[in-house]
């Protein structure tokens, strides 16, 4: 009796492993593990009809059985992952396309911004900032230039009211610094400043600005021209050469143009700068005595220099932006152009 | 200021080349911009002889002719100047080489006739504007030679930058007196050989100043007998070479002296003049004045004015009146030569809206000293090109003398601030080529000229002596001295880095215009108040923003009209927002995002998303966590017209999230659906995690459990996950994994499902412990939100 119910097992684990062997699709597997182990399989049927056997045969044969089913399970678990696998192989497609994955960028302006902090920082610089909506008298009158200097006429100006403006340049922020902290003064303003004029592709109603301040004990031109020299060269290369001209600001005296070889064409002449081999890129020169005056520093004992530098200049040379406006239309495709780390 | 080379030489024998005066001029603060009437040799552009000359015989207004260039075979060329003719020497490019604009001229078969070449304008060469005809060129230059400046008779003009401190540069004595400093060539000041005769000038003029402060010095000659007519033809071309147009022989003189000596002369018709009387007065209010150029004005009473004894006659320092103007039959001329103060000068200008050349210069400081030497030298020249008489002696109110200032200047001063070793002999020594004269010894007086209004105090002197040893004779200094400054500014680091971050969240960075159209903020239905510009370019840049918004939705229109139709963006800007006339407004920055189109792109399994108000808030809720190390609450809100979410942490609340409602879309024109959120930095800034303490993390596994309920419509699903959250420290996470709506569950019912991992730290959790956890839960959505567990 239990020999005949052993044969009859081993028939079914055989034609059972048969079968998953054979078997290709996953849907066959999971009808298989029911055919050969649910409640209706053969096995079921064998180990429901065990009434006639004693005790131990019944232990015996029922010891069979599972282990019979657990071969068969596994059986069914290999050969699935085995179809699985050669399923997904077959449908991987390695020409299509990844799914796509976005990664956002910064504004040339802000990335440009970023740079300079970045290089008078290390120089020891630190980052003031002030109001864009500013007094005349921080704009203008504390910077040496009353009412009615012709000087006002180099920055047109939005007014909001006689005495409330939109600034024309960060130097206030350099008076404001000067009134809250004493010397000595090492800083850096970055920031947005307007100008009423009309917009072409080389003026637009606003632009941003950075200038900066350094007041001490003894400083000098020279040194002005030696923090310049060390900026142009970390900024625009080891071997870029600058010079100085001179220029008027009615904060600063002496005033300075800044000029430097044109990296656009190594300095041969090119269009852009105007076939002079030289680009301008900033004004500076030392603090002027009555911007001190204005500020209750006294002129005798400290002396300092400030510079300020156009950002949209500098982004348009470096990267050889032609008009100032796509600056500030921000399509997408201009954008994305700056993309890099 | 045009200052043509040949006038130069006049006053400074210079020999320097274009470029090396060029050079000179801008190492001296006069930035020269350009230079006209340069020509630089080109191969291929040579004399030409025109041999014969013939009309086209196929075209009315072109010629065929045969030009010799030196070589065997004349070329042919055909011309469409209408100055062209047999015998003309003329500049020629033969074909197959470039014009100085690079253009390359090609031989042609023009009409039937070949044509080898062609014959130049001074356009073409770059020379001049001049199109109009070829030029013709001296009979002596021989054919075939290559054309050079020489040839072409032109004389370089300098175009000078003259800065607004620098009054005595807009004259061609002052530049000359500049480039002097440099060239060594030396300074000869134009000499006036004035015969003086018939009336006395004190008995045809009388001047009478009744605001001396305005106007401190006036001078007067009378001259008779003038013939007016034409100016000769030196004349005539020396004013057309700074641009100016002749008028007749004592205008011109006028104009001549003014652009000679930087002086603005006026000539009146001595006979319309009323009583030989000149009065400067203060003009009244609503007093109405035609100037020469046929222009009403209606002044405002603050207005200095020239008047006779009836009438006003002209506008002081800015332009003389129709009424009493030189004309053919003039006869008698009353020469004026006066000192305006500045300041007056440029407010009735700037207010009028009238600048001449006269008032350009007035309202930047003319010499005081400088009126006599002007009247006398152009009274010399009108004698001598309108042959009248000058009277005897000159008319000079002098009732505000000024005087030449002298600066008290220390040697040490001048070093300590250039950061040089000058010995004062060479400070003196450069000073005095530009007429400033100094006292002895180490600190000494610098007596600067009444020419010079910026120079009043030592850093002027400074700068002065920096600009004419030349900038490049100081060394940089290799060394700065440090200053132990602490020196970091926290809110601008923070910037930065949230600039980062929303980067790496796929936004794009845009830089917006914060000027805007205010309807704009209407239609926002904005409540603050803008700061409003009184002169603005436009109506869409008239005020300020107030909200971030309008500027975003700028830029997404503009890129939708461009078919940019996935639009992730971000602004960190400003706003601002008016609190008063008198006061400065209120600036705040805001993050601003904008969204629009897909999440991530389109992809090809049809899994593309398309941006939702949730995609949105899980980014806001992100990115705020990821900041301030807190999750923040949302909390529904109607933001410009559309149900949107206000987001807080603790008590602040940092901004709003929401769709941008189909109003507004309209307004601006634009058709995809968008959504916005603005947080406001400030608030952020100062809720940002600044340290970070590490903790350990559980060595034991989690336990899940998920639950499913169903809620009222109005159960807040991030208010009882939070509720879920906060039942048990052993919570570690919960997570809502489903939500739905259906006709099973009835009307105002949703299903909410969440996962929740159990976590302790010292052990792993007990069946015991997840499951009374389990059922604190249960009990709470109970309680708190009539829960009913799903199966
Ligand atoms: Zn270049």
């Amino acid at each position: 009796m239990t020999q005949s119910i052993s044969e009859k097992l081993e028939t079914v684990r055989q034609q059972a492993l048969a079968e998953i062997a054979a078997a290709s699709a996953e849907g066959q597997l999971y009808q298989l593990k029911s055919r050969y182990t649910g409640k209706k399989s053969d096995l079921s049927a064998v180990l429901a009809d065990l009434g006639a056997l004693s005790i131990d045969e019944k232990r015996q044969i029922g010891g069979l059985a599972n282990t019979v089913k657990t071969d068969v399970l596994q059986a069914i678990e290999d050969r699935l992952s085995q179809v699985v696998q050669s399923t997904a192989a077959a449908s991987f497609d390695a020409t299509a396309p990844g799914i796509p994955c976005v990664v956002g960028s910064q504004h040339p302006l802000t990335m440009v911004l970023d740079e300079l902090k970045d290089v008078f920082g290390k120089m020891g610089f630190a980052v003031a900032e002030g109001p864009e909506v500013e007094t005349d008298y921080y704009n203008f009158e504390a910077l040496n230039t009353p009412k009615h200097h012709p000087a006002r006429d180099m920055q047109d100006t939005f007014y909001v009211s006689d005495e409330v403006l939109l600034r024309t340049h960060t130097s206030p922020v350099q008076v404001r610094l000067m009134e809250k902290q004493k010397p000595p003064i090492r800083a850096i303003m970055p920031g947005r400043v307007y100008r009423n004029e009309e917009i072409s592709a080389r003026s637009y109603c606003l632009f941003h600005q950075m200038e900066g301040l350094y007041i001490d004990a003894h400083v000098t031109f020279a040194d002005l021209k030696g923090t310049i020299d060390a900026f142009v060269r970390n900024y625009f290369g080891n071997s870029v050469k600058s010079k100085f001209r001179p220029s008027f600001f009615p904060f600063t005296e002496p005033s300075a143009e800044v000029d430097i070889q044109c990296f656009l064409c190594n300095s041969k002449g090119c269009p852009v700068c105007k076939r002079t081999g030289w680009l301008e890129i900033m004004g500076c020169g030392m603090v002027d005595p009555n911007v001190f005056n204005a500020v209750g520093i006294n002129p005798d004992e400290w002396s300092g220099f400030a510079f300020g530098m156009g950002i949209e200049r500098i982004a348009m040379l470096k990267y050889d932006v032609t008009d100032i406006r796509l600056f500030f239309e921000n399509d997408l495709r201009f954008l994305e152009q700056f993309k890099h780390v | 200021m045009k200052a043509p080379l040949s006038w130069l030489k006049e006053y400074t024998e210079v020999t320097a080349t274009v470029n090396e005066i060029s050079e000179a001029f801008t190492n001296l603060g006069l930035e020269v911009e350009g230079v006209a009437g340069q020509y630089v040799p080109m191969p291929g552009i040579v004399v030409g002889k025109v041999l014969h000359s013939a009309r086209h015989p196929n075209a009315g207004k072109l010629t065929v002719n045969k030009v010799d260039i030196g070589q065997e075979r004349p070329l042919d060329i055909v011309c469409g100047a209408p100055n062209v003719k047999t015998g003309l020497t003329v500049a020629l490019i033969c074909a197959g080489n470039k014009l100085p604009n690079g253009f390359e001229i090609k031989k042609a078969n023009i009409r039937g006739e070949l044509s080898e070449g062609m014959i130049c304008s001074g356009r073409e060469l770059g020379i001049s504007e001049d199109a109009a005809g070829i030029l013709e060129l001296s009979d002596a230059y021989k054919a075939g030679e290559t054309i050079t400046t020489g040839h072409l008779n032109i004389d370089p003009v300098f175009e000078i930058a003259v800065l607004s401190n620098r009054p005595d540069c807009l004259s061609l004595i002052g530049l000359a007196r500049e480039l002097q400093v440099r060239t060594h060539s030396g300074l000869t000041l134009p000499s006036a050989v004035l015969v003086e005769g018939g009336d006395k000038t004190a008995d045809k003029i009388r001047v009478k100043i009744e605001d001396p402060e305005d106007c401190p010095r006036y001078t007067a000659r009378h001259i008779a007998r003038v013939s007016i007519g034409p100016s000769p033809a030196w004349l005539v071309n020396r004013l057309a070479s700074v641009g100016m147009r002749s008028i007749n022989n004592v205008v011109d003189v006028t104009n001549f002296v003014l652009m000679e000596t930087g002086h603005p002369l006026h000539a009146f018709d001595y006979d319309k003049i009323e009583g030989g009387a000149i009065i400067v007065r203060r003009a009244a209010s609503g007093e109405h004045f035609t100037t020469l150029d046929a222009k009403e004005h209606v002044l405002a009473g603050n207005e200095l004015l020239i008047c006779d004894e009836k009438r006003s006659v002209a506008l002081a320092g800015i332009m003389g009146g129709l009424n009493s103007e030189i004309s053919s039959a003039t006869t008698e001329v009353l020469l004026e030569s006066a000192y305006f103060n500045p300041i007056c000068i440029r407010k009735t200008a700037r207010k009028l809206g009238i600048s001449s050349e006269s008032s350009y210069r007035f309202e930047r400081g003319a010499d005081p000293e400088g009126t006599v030497k002007a009247l006398d030298r152009a009274a010399a020249l009108i004698c001598e090109l309108a042959g009248g008489i000058v009277s005897d002696g000159i008319v000079d109110e002098n009732p505000g003398k000024i005087m030449p200032v002298k600066i008290p200047v220390r040697t040490s001063r001048v070093n300590a601030l250039l950061g040089t070793s000058l010995q004062a002999g060479e400070i003196k020594d450069v000073l005095g080529k530009i007429g400033i004269i100094c006292g002895n010894g180490q600190d000494f007086d610098a007596e600067a000229p009444t020419n010079r209004p910026d120079l009043t105090r030592e850093v002027d002197i400074v700068e002065e002596v920096a600009r004419l040893i030349g900038f490049n004779r100081i060394q940089a200094a290799a060394h700065a001295s440090i200053s132990l400054v602490k020196n970091e500014n926290q809110l601008d680091d923070f910037r930065s880095g949230v600039r980062g971050t929303m980067k790496g969240y796929g936004l794009t960075e845009v830089v917006t215009n914060s000027l805007i159209n205010p309807r704009e903020l209407e239609w926002l239905g904005a409540s603050a108040q803008p700061v409003v510009l009184l002169n603005p370019l436009n109506p869409d840049m008239s005020v300020m923003r107030t909200a971030m918004l309008p500027s975003l939705l700028t830029v997404a229109k503009a890129n939708f009209s461009r078919n940019n139709t996935d639009v992730r963006i971000f602004e960190i800007g400003k706003t601002f927002e008016s609190i008063g006339p008198a006061v400065l407004p209120r600036e705040s920055e805001e993050i601003a995002i904008l969204v629009s189109g897909l999440v991530a792109g389109r992809r090809w399994d049809n899994k593309s998303e398309e941006w939702s108000i949730y995609h949105l808030k899980g980014l806001a809720d992100s990115f705020i966590e990821y900041v301030t190390g807190k999750r923040p609450s949302f909390s529904q809100v109607q933001v410009c017209g559309a149900p949107g979410l206000s987001m807080q942490v603790g008590q602040e609340t940092l901004g709003v999230l929401a769709p941008v409602s189909a109003v507004l879309k309209k307004r601006y024109d634009l058709k995809p659906d968008l959504l916005y959120c603005t947080i406001n930095f400030a608030a952020l800034f100062a809720l940002r995690r600044q340290s970070i303490i590490c903790g350990p993390v559980s060595k034991f596994p989690p336990s899940d459990r998920d639950i499913a309920v169903v809620v009222d419509e109005s159960a807040s699903v991030d208010g009882m996950a939070g509720d879920i959250q906060r039942e048990s420290s052993l919570i570690e996470s919960v997570t809502v994994f489903d939500i739905f709506r259906s006709d099973e569950l009835g009307a105002g019912k949703k299903s909410i499902a969440f996962s929740i991992r159990m976590r302790a730290f010292e052990a792993t959790l007990t069946d015991g412990q997840v499951e009374s956890t389990f059922q604190k839960i249960v009990a709470k959505l109970k309680s708190r939100y009539k829960a009913v567990l799903r199966s």
